[in-house]
């Protein structure tokens, strides 16, 4: 008898997680130690260094903070080191989701008997290169041997179409889980599920709506002149107090039309009071309210981007503990015009999801069996586990007797059908039709028959395929590419690209790089992101080749063979090989999203202010009221940042994280309406050039130039309307050198030139240097010695600070395009 | 007779080594080889026996030896496909017109034997190019080595890289025989994938004529259906008058069947509802056969174009069906820059096929397209050579030649592709390069280099009065050097 | 710089690679990727050539799996299937064999010119 498959699916969620597993037929939820299905993720590690998840861990959030920590999840991929003084230990992110995973897996192998050793683990979809590898090394730390990815809208897309059943047309699914928001745009077609788009936004969750409450109580609180400060560190026992008093009304309210905040004996600043609010559900909706109106209009925006109107969706699947509230239930049905899945669990759905996923990969949790004593020839075969198709292929190849056995037969084991004998090819492969059963698992036998037409027993002897969804392959969510010299990005992966992927382009050095210079290296950034300039997208590695690992100077424009792979889970592998010296390198460091001091971020706000100030002063004074409205919609985020800045100086990490994404954010939408600017400003910078070149070519220049300048104008012209700006730079480069080489030609140019660089003297690179010169120089002009006043004046050009900006932006990147 | 000569040649080397005398080193060539020949005579007149014929065998043999070694490595040496035997043949006979650069010369000759193996070795390889590093000097014989070096390793760009800056050298930078050899490569490098336009060019349009690739080109005219192509009894001279005759015959017997038209009519376009006919004739321009053919490629992308609209209902179709909601315009925005991109490479390789793009047409975008990575390439290279004069650094010759010949292969195949860009050419290059070329000439006494950038530069300076002054005073600077 | 074939990008369109008609249905597109795939899988030599109206290719999974994606978003379907739709080129246009007679231009390559100068080891095999 077959064991049954176990195909384990886990939905590592920012405040619960879940583990589902399907046997080829049905989804079981598996309940931990105290027979829940959900299981918190909060890890305590006490004095003694045991360590508790769970329930059992949530009970000390309060009583013991220091060493209780949840909601770690935002901070995967970075490298903040959480801190347990009780045991004296520091642990990242990755290795407290690690213990949960650990824990998960016992329930499993409580529940069923076998810890799994392979599972599908569900990642939010917009999480970046070096948090995907976070969670998959969180997996491998858990104890599993394999573990695939799996984004979680598609996760739920799965769950939700294997229940709902084939029916055409896009859907949505709304994931507002306890930390992250996803949207997906889906698509079923003929039992082919394909995800058509995402968005969403990783710093928007429940926990953002709880934050909402808390800033609601805190107000009324500070109206009754208690006074609690998310800065103040002294506050945080009493924030986290208000939290979870805010929970629990929360949940209240999803029922009842008012709930109580009661929390005894709350200490703030030494004054012990009882707090005892009602919060009445509009006043809370009114708190929410934002917060739900942002989350609609990235639907909207994911919508409008795949060119779907209002109405045009055929349903929608709420996913995550929050989506049961009344008004986001209301708002979402209102804003989208579609109905909702019924009969789906939104808590659940995830880890349900992710256990299909396994099935159709055929991720078998179950250690490999022995093989069996042998009973016939083996075969090698092929076949999906799970399809949408009814009539899918086996393919198959005879791994022993393949010149005895001619022809294959495959019977379905209800006796109801059976293939006609195929045809070995001379390499033993076959490929064979079969049908399956709907919507159910079909068990096949198959069998050998020689040339006289016995039949064969083969091992095995048997397989099963389910009838379900055929998932494409999950798609790549932000687009991955190389960051060049000019900070441009040599997009490798477009978003939306299938996984695994993998694309090798050939690159070319900016400089030569000389051998066994300390510290020079030659950088390859690989960047996430849509923005077309690199310094806008994040950074999620490097790979290095130091100096010292040449024999001979690499030669500017040397060829580097730059390949980029991304596996199903997003985990990225990158390989440079450089001809010149037959060499490739692999070392991709830096996939950590580096700790950003508080300072820095303050100072970031600061900027980012003044420059959308400037933007929309310019704005007004160009009467751009698109520019203008676009930038008065986006500024209330820096106020937002400005609240997580504070909050985090108050100890919370996650508010940190996000005002550093906020900033992030708002500095890209200032780059492209800077961008947009600078446009006309350019057509205007063009023709003064092309002003001050002609009146001196006029006067000073020969035909050819003038023929040369009228061309180049033209040129220039035609780069403008074709928004080229390298062109146009390039083009108004040369007008402006023609038109000081007539310029220099004017008998009193290069005094002229000597008196402006006498005046920048102090701005030198070698200040007594130029003194010197300057002196000379007066010399010269007092003799009028024009050649000795040239060969000064480009002495000083020498000595005059050069700009190295350009190379920073682009991540320091060595690389160009041919 | 041999003792004097002796006595003039200790008295000779005992005045150089004095430093009173200065001999170019041709006629120090020319002067060793006379003695050791009248040397090499008196020995066999004292030493043989009566038999005239081993003396007579002997003279000849050291006649050819010390006269005429070009003919015997070219003949004999070379054939044998040992390369060390033809590069210390070389040293030793020491060719008159390879003097100056007797060592990268002697490279040369190596490589050539190599060459004629099926396979040959990596260590004979790393050989040649070890004696190449430690030639002193490297002008146009030392860039032919560094040419047939790349080729040996099979990096078949940086060969022609090499060979096309060898052939434009000024001729007092390579000798004759090296731009042969150079010249010699390129053509066949394009007759081999049915390049003859550029066959044309090179025997037509190089810097000095030379017998075979001129005989080459005019071949080339006749299978390209020039108009002014030679007829027969033209091309019967040409051809008996270049060498190679026999392996030449096949190409030259197939050009003798072109019949020449002295005007050209073009095939006419596809219809207009012949999608896949015109989808079918581009396939066909693009074949490797007929990838050169510059009309026949633009005809047959305008065809596609055109044929483009015609299916735009077709699209929307399609579309609708397959449940998509976007507009048939962004497909077909995205199949014309696919028709663009599929171009691109080949007018990168071949600028000449584009020539005659008419504006506004995809040929002309993908020239825009070629003519921006061209461009954003010399202007990177510039930008090295600005920070190298900075910081006074330099890589070894062979480097250096390499890294010139990228430059100037970038910007000859920008202007074959788009004249108009000389004067954004010029003013790009002229200020970089002209400052590395001093520093390379003051700083790192590299006279050869520096005057081949100079030559180069003076080219283009045609609208600017200082700079062609500035380069014509840095080149009767360096030309006294060589 | 040397091209590569400029019509390879044309040869390995998905419908090519998948061997299936441009009004294939989606079931169609996928049971023959996932053939395909399985066929690759266990080393079939047989599925790793296909032809094409331009001349045979060979084809490996990762193919494969690019054409099936490529086959499920309909834009790029669309697109795809315009490329398809090329009549099949039946070899070069015009003759340039050395024993033909030419009536036109014969500007084909000159495969043995490398032996012409003995250097036939001087071009990339």
């Amino acid at each position: 008898m077959t064991t049954r498959p176990l195909y384990v699916g886990i939905d590592l969620g920012t405040t619960n997680s879940t583990v589902a597993v399907f046997d080829a037929e049905e989804i079981t939820l598996i309940r931990n130690s105290l027979g829940s299905v959900l299981t918190p993720s909060v890890v305590r590690i006490d004095a003694r260094g045991n360590v508790t998840v769970g329930a059992r861990a949530r009970r000390f959030l309060d009583t013991d903070p220091a060493n209780t920590r949840s909601e770690f999840k935002r901070l995967m991929g970075t490298t903040h080191q959480l801190e347990f003084p009780a045991s004296g230990t520091l642990r990242r992110p990755e290795e407290l989701s690690a213990e949960v995973l650990k824990s998960l897996r016992q329930d499993v192998a409580d529940q069923l008997g076998v810890a799994p050793e392979r599972a599908v683990v569900s990642v939010p979809a917009l999480f970046e290169l070096h948090q995907t590898a976070a969670a998959s090394n969180a997996a491998m730390r858990a104890g599993f041997e394999r573990v695939e990815l799996i984004q979680e809208p598609v996760a739920s897309a799965i769950a939700a179409g294997w229940t709902q059943g084939g029916s055409n047309g896009p859907w949505l699914v709304y994931d507002l889980g306890g930390g992250t928001f996803d949207v997906s745009l889906l698509e079923t077609r003929e039992g082919l599920l394909r995800v058509v788009g995402h968005d969403g936004d990783n710093f928007l969750g429940g926990r953002d709506l709880d934050r909402a409450l808390m800033d609601l109580a805190i107000a009324r609180l500070a109206a009754d002149g208690i006074v609690i400060d998310r800065a103040n560190p002294q506050h945080a026992r009493a924030l986290r107090q208000l939290r979870l008093a805010a929970e629990e009304a929360k949940i209240e309210l999803t029922r009842a039309s008012e709930a109580p905040i009661f929390i005894a004996g709350l200490d703030v600043d030494g004054q012990v009071v009882d707090v005892d609010l009602i919060v009445t559900r509009r006043d809370y909706e009114a708190a929410i309210g934002p917060l739900i109106d942002r989350s609609l209009a990235i639907c909207t925006r994911l919508l409008a981007a795949n060119g779907l109107g209002d109405g045009a969706l055929e349903r929608v699947v709420l996913v995550g503990g929050p989506t049961v509230t009344p008004l986001l239930r209301e708002r979402v049905r209102a804003v989208l015009g579609a109905d909702f899945g019924e009969g789906l669990d939104p808590m659940t759905l995830v880890a349900q999801g992710a256990a299909l996923f396994a099935g159709t990969v055929a991720l078998d949790g179950r250690p490999a069996a022995k093989a069996p004593p042998s009973t016939g020839p083996r075969v090698w075969l092929q076949f999906p586990a799970m399809t949408s198709d009814l009539t899918p292929f086996v393919v198959g190849k005879l791994l022993e007797q393949a010149n005895t056995i001619k022809q294959i037969k495959i019977t379905r084991s209800d006796g109801e059908w059976q293939s006609d004998p195929t045809p070995c090819e001379a390499d033993g492969t076959f490929a064979v039709m079969v049908r399956l059963l709907p919507r159910q698992n079909t068990s096949f036998e198959v069998q050998g028959l020689d040339s006289s037409g016995q039949a064969v027993t083969l091992q095995p002897a048997s397989f099963s395929i389910t009838h379900g969804i055929t998932l494409g392959d999950p798609p790549l969510s932000r687009s991955v590419g190389v960051a060049l010299a000019d900070n441009r990005v040599q997009v490798y992966f477009n978003r939306g690209s299938p996984l695994p992927i993998r694309r090798t382009f050939v690159l070319h050095t900016v400089e030569t790089v000389h051998p066994g210079t300390e510290g020079h290296v030659l950088k390859v950034p690989i960047v996430q992101g849509e923005f077309a300039w690199a310094h806008l997208c994040r950074l999620v590695g490097t790979l290095e080749i130091p100096s010292t690992e040449l024999s001979a100077p690499l030669p500017v424009g040397s060829e580097v063979e730059l390949m980029l792979e991304l596996d199903r889970g997003g985990q990225l592998r990158a390989q440079a090989r450089i001809a010149d010296i037959d060499r490739i390198f692999d070392q991709v460091a830096l996939l950590m999203t580096p700790q950003v001091s508080l300072e820095t971020l303050a100072d970031a706000l600061h900027k980012l202010r003044t420059r959308a100030a400037d933007l929309s002063r310019a704005a007004f004074l160009d009467r751009s009221g698109k520019t203008a409205a676009r930038l008065s919609a986006a500024v209330p985020r820096l106020d937002e940042a400005e609240q997580n800045i504070k909050a985090a100086r108050g100890g919370d990490l996650d508010a940190g994280e996000q005002a550093r994404r906020i900033l992030s954010d708002f500095d890209a939408l200032l780059a492209e309406i800077e961008a947009e600017q600078a446009w006309p400003e350019l057509g205007r910078k063009i023709e003064e050039s092309f002003a001050m070149a002609v009146s001196w070519v006029a006067g000073y220049g020969n035909d050819a130039e003038r023929s040369t300048l009228n061309e180049t104008y033209q040129a220039c012209k035609r780069a403008f309307v074709a928004r080229d700006a390298d062109e146009v730079e390039r083009q108004r480069a040369v007008i402006e050198r023609l038109g000081l080489a007539a310029y220099f030609r004017h008998p009193g140019a290069w005094e002229w030139e000597f008196e402006r660089c006498a005046a920048r003297v102090g701005e030198s690179t070698d200040v007594r240097r130029a003194s010197e010169l300057v002196a000379k120089g007066r010399e010269a002009v007092r003799q009028r010695d024009r050649e000795a006043i040239e060969q000064i004046v480009r002495e000083l050009w020498v000595l005059s600070p050069v700009d190295h900006d350009e190379q920073k932006l682009g991540h320091g990147s060595g690389l160009r395009k041919r | 007779m041999g003792a004097i000569a002796g006595v003039v040649i200790v008295i000779v080397i005992v005045r150089m080594l004095s430093g009173s005398i200065k001999v170019p080193p041709i006629a120090l060539a020319f002067g060793v080889k006379l003695g050791i020949y009248v040397f090499a005579i008196t020995l066999v007149q004292v030493t043989t026996t009566d038999a005239e014929v081993a003396t007579g065998v002997l003279h000849m043999v050291a006649f050819v030896l010390i006269w005429a070694p070009i003919p015997l490595l070219r003949w004999v040496v070379v054939p044998l496909r040992m390369p060390r035997t033809a590069y210390w043949t070389t040293r030793i006979s020491w060719p008159l017109g390879l003097t100056k650069e007797i060592q990268a010369s002697a490279v040369v000759y190596g490589a050539l034997a190599l060459a004629r193996r099926s396979h040959p070795s990596e260590e004979a390889i790393s050989w040649l190019e070890r004696k190449l590093r430690n030639s002193e000097p490297i002008h146009g014989a030392g860039v032919v080595a560094a040419g047939l070096l790349a080729a040996l390793r099979k990096d078949i760009d940086r060969a022609r890289g090499l060979f096309a800056t060898a052939d434009r050298m000024h001729a007092r930078l390579i000798p004759r025989s090296m731009r042969v050899i150079a010249r010699d490569w390129l053509v066949v490098d394009a007759a081999r994938v049915g390049n003859w336009q550029r066959v044309v060019r090179l025997g037509r349009h190089g810097m000095i004529t030379l017998r075979w690739s001129y005989s080459m080109a005019r071949i080339g005219e006749r299978l390209t259906g020039n108009p002014k192509a030679w007829h027969k009894w033209q091309l019967w001279p040409c051809f008996l008058w270049a060498p190679r005759r026999r392996v030449t015959y096949p190409p030259f017997r197939r050009a003798l069947r072109v019949p020449v038209r002295r005007s050209v009519q073009p095939d006419p376009a596809p219809s207009a509802t012949d999608f896949p006919l015109a989808l079918g004739s581009l396939a066909r321009a693009l074949e490797r056969a007929n990838a050169h053919d510059g009309e026949l490629l633009a005809q047959s992308i305008q065809a596609v174009d055109r044929n483009l609209d015609s299916v735009q209902e077709m699209i929307e179709q399609r579309l609708d069906i397959l449940g998509s909601r976007r507009d048939a315009g962004a497909v077909l925005a995205q199949f014309r820059q696919r028709l663009i991109d599929l171009v691109t490479p080949l007018i990168e390789d071949d600028p000449y096929l584009a020539r005659g793009a008419q504006p506004g047409s995809i040929m002309e975008q993908a020239v825009w397209q070629v003519r921006r990575r061209l461009l954003g390439d010399i202007e990177a290279r510039c930008k090295d050579y600005r920070d190298r004069t900075t910081g006074e650094t330099s890589l070894d010759q062979i480097a250096e030649w390499e890294t010139w010949a990228w430059l100037t292969n970038s910007a000859n195949r920008l202007l074959e592709l788009d004249s108009a860009s000389e004067s954004v050419l010029f003013q790009i290059v002229y200020a970089p390069v002209c400052n590395f070329a001093v520093y390379q000439h003051n700083g790192r006494k590299r006279i050869a280099l520096a005057h081949d950038m100079f030559i180069w530069l003076l080219a283009y300076a045609q609208g600017v009065p200082e700079a062609r002054q500035l380069l014509a005073k840095n080149i009767q600077a360096g030309i006294a050097g060589i | 710089m040397t091209t590569g074939d400029p019509l390879a990008l044309w040869r390995s369109n998905p419908f090519f690679v998948l061997e299936i008609a441009t009004d294939a249905t989606p079931t169609d597109v996928e049971r023959a990727g996932q053939r395909l795939l399985a066929l690759l899988a266990v080393g079939s030599a047989n599925v790793q050539t296909y032809p094409t109206p331009l001349g045979p290719a060979t084809r490996d999974a990762e193919q494969v799996r690019q054409a099936l994606a490529a086959l499920r978003d309909p834009e790029q379907r669309v697109l795809h299937e315009l490329w398809a739709s090329v009549a099949p080129t039946g070899g070069p246009a015009t003759d340039h064999n050395n024993t033909g007679v030419c009536a036109g231009p014969c500007a084909g390559p000159w495969e043995e010119a490398e032996h012409a100068l003995g250097w036939s080891a001087l071009w990339a095999r």
